[in-house]
């Protein structure tokens, strides 16, 4: 376990548009990962919409699950 | 009252419409994508829904290609001037409604060339399409069903001879979309220009552009602003669907659009079809059987939507509207329904026709009704 993972249980998946977050939520709610929209963190990036919160430890899956590229995943990062 | 002019906007809309558009202003009325907020997400969930609906009915590969517009002829503007620039050449017919003419008058008067095939009594061949392809044809662009006759445009045949050649194919499905079966990838379509308000259901002020694969990244945006997205960066994305959504949504009418959308996915297109088919069969013979009408365009229902165009020979097509809403309320479109060559093509212009065009809630004994009503008027002018 790295030192992010105990300090942070929380990730957030970035999204270069809103509403490929919105598609990307209805994936994780069909799969039963833990999820919650939320506002993009000011200290992570400028956009003005949401990205998605998840279980740091979840961050795997979570990348196996989201095409990447169709959905123009900016990156997960901890939060 | 009787209304025969869906063809221009449907009505009535089914209760679920008002109510959605009302719960969205009540409850979620948000800027869907601004914010970080429960109302912006609810309204950003309600938006993303109506892509998915869309997309499913339409047989596009994905939502997010899905660029809404408030109507189809902004979609077809959309398309046109996002895809075309001097020294291309498109084809397209002369049964095209000015959503499709003008656009592409403008872009002509600036370098594009453009083909207007002829239809014979309103029917385009595919083989003319073939015949016009040049080495510079980047796209065809066709009605998927004509807003004069109803007639179907040979989708099929042309997408799939489009494809061969590496042209980009656009349908303006204004009159189809929700009446008549579209899947984009069996049909070789590229972009499908919509709107919400006619067999879709929704309220006026929605439509959208949906964009199949191989139309995807080459389109200019016509509009360029806020998108919620990329928000560091002073110009537009190139992404979709923002690269195409400049500004906010017009989410309160998409609300509304997606509970057309799920009355026609409830009903199914197919019913739907079937149900207006058959109304349009009694329609075409009824008006067969009276003296002095002359209908516009193929004479078998199979090969139209529900949109039937006549005149009363001795009578303009405004008397004769005006005399249907006056004797029976009966309300339809009389003159040239923004469509001039067809018009021109069919031997009506500039005096136009008289025409109904139907609905899921139309009745047969609205039909019965109509024709009694259009029998009168044959016979008062035989009198006079």
């Amino acid at each position: 376990m790295s030192s992010c993972d105990a300090e942070t249980p929380y990730g957030v998946v970035l999204f270069r548009s809103v509403q490929a977050a919105l598609a990307a939520e209805k994936i994780l709610a069909g799969e039963k990962i833990a999820h919650k929209l939320i506002a993009v963190p000011r200290h992570i990036s400028s956009n003005c919409g949401f990205c998605l919160r998840i279980q740091w430890a979840d961050r795997e899956a979570v990348e196996r699950l989201l095409p990447a590229e169709k959905l123009g995943v900016e990156g997960i990062v901890p939060l | 009252m009787i209304y025969f002019d869906n063809a221009a906007t449907s009505w009535p809309k089914p209760d679920a419409v008002p109510e959605a558009m009302a719960r969205f202003l009540r409850e979620c009325g948000a800027n869907p994508g601004r914010s970080g907020h429960a109302l912006s997400i609810q309204a950003g969930r309600v938006v993303y829904e109506a892509r998915e609906r869309v997309a499913r009915l339409l047989g596009l590969d994905d939502p997010l290609s899905v660029a809404f517009t408030k109507n189809a002829t902004e979609a077809l503007n959309v398309a046109l001037l996002g895809l075309l620039a001097p020294g291309d050449h498109v084809i397209t017919s002369v049964m095209e409604h000015n959503s499709v003419l003008r656009p592409l008058r403008h872009l002509e008067e600036r370098g594009v060339g453009v083909t207007r095939l002829p239809c014979p009594e309103g029917a385009l061949d595919p083989a003319a399409v073939a015949r016009a392809i040049t080495p510079g044809t980047r796209l065809v662009v066709l009605g998927h069903a004509s807003n004069v006759t109803g007639a179907l445009a040979p989708i099929g045949e042309v997408g799939e001879l489009a494809r061969a050649r590496g042209i980009l194919f656009c349908v303006d499905a204004a009159q189809s979309a929700g009446c008549l079966p579209i899947d984009m990838g069996a049909m070789n379509i590229d972009l499908v220009a919509f709107t919400g308000h006619k067999a879709l259901y929704g309220p006026q002020g929605t439509g959208g552009l949906c964009l199949g694969e191989r139309a995807r990244g080459k389109l200019r945006p016509l509009l360029r602003g806020g998108t919620g997205s990329a928000s560091d960066s002073d110009t537009q994305p190139d992404f979709l669907p923002d690269a195409l959504e400049a500004g906010t949504l017009n989410a309160v009418g998409i609300a509304g659009l997606a509970a057309g959308l799920a009355f026609v996915e409830e009903r199914t297109v197919e019913a739907i079809r079937r149900h207006e088919l058959a109304l349009t069969e009694r329609l075409l013979e009824g008006l067969r059987s009276i003296p002095g009408a002359r209908i516009l365009g193929p004479g078998a229902a199979a090969r139209r939507v529900a949109v039937v165009s006549f005149n009363l020979e001795g009578q303009s097509c405004s008397e004769v509207a005006t005399a249907l809403e006056e004797r029976a309320g009966i309300y339809c479109r009389a003159g040239l329904h923004c469509a001039p060559l067809a018009h021109r093509q069919l031997g009506t212009f500039p005096e136009g026709a008289v025409r109904f065009s139907l609905g899921a809630f139309n009745t047969a004994s609205q039909i019965d009704a109509a024709l009694e009503v259009v029998r009168e008027l044959s016979v008062s002018a035989k009198g006079a």
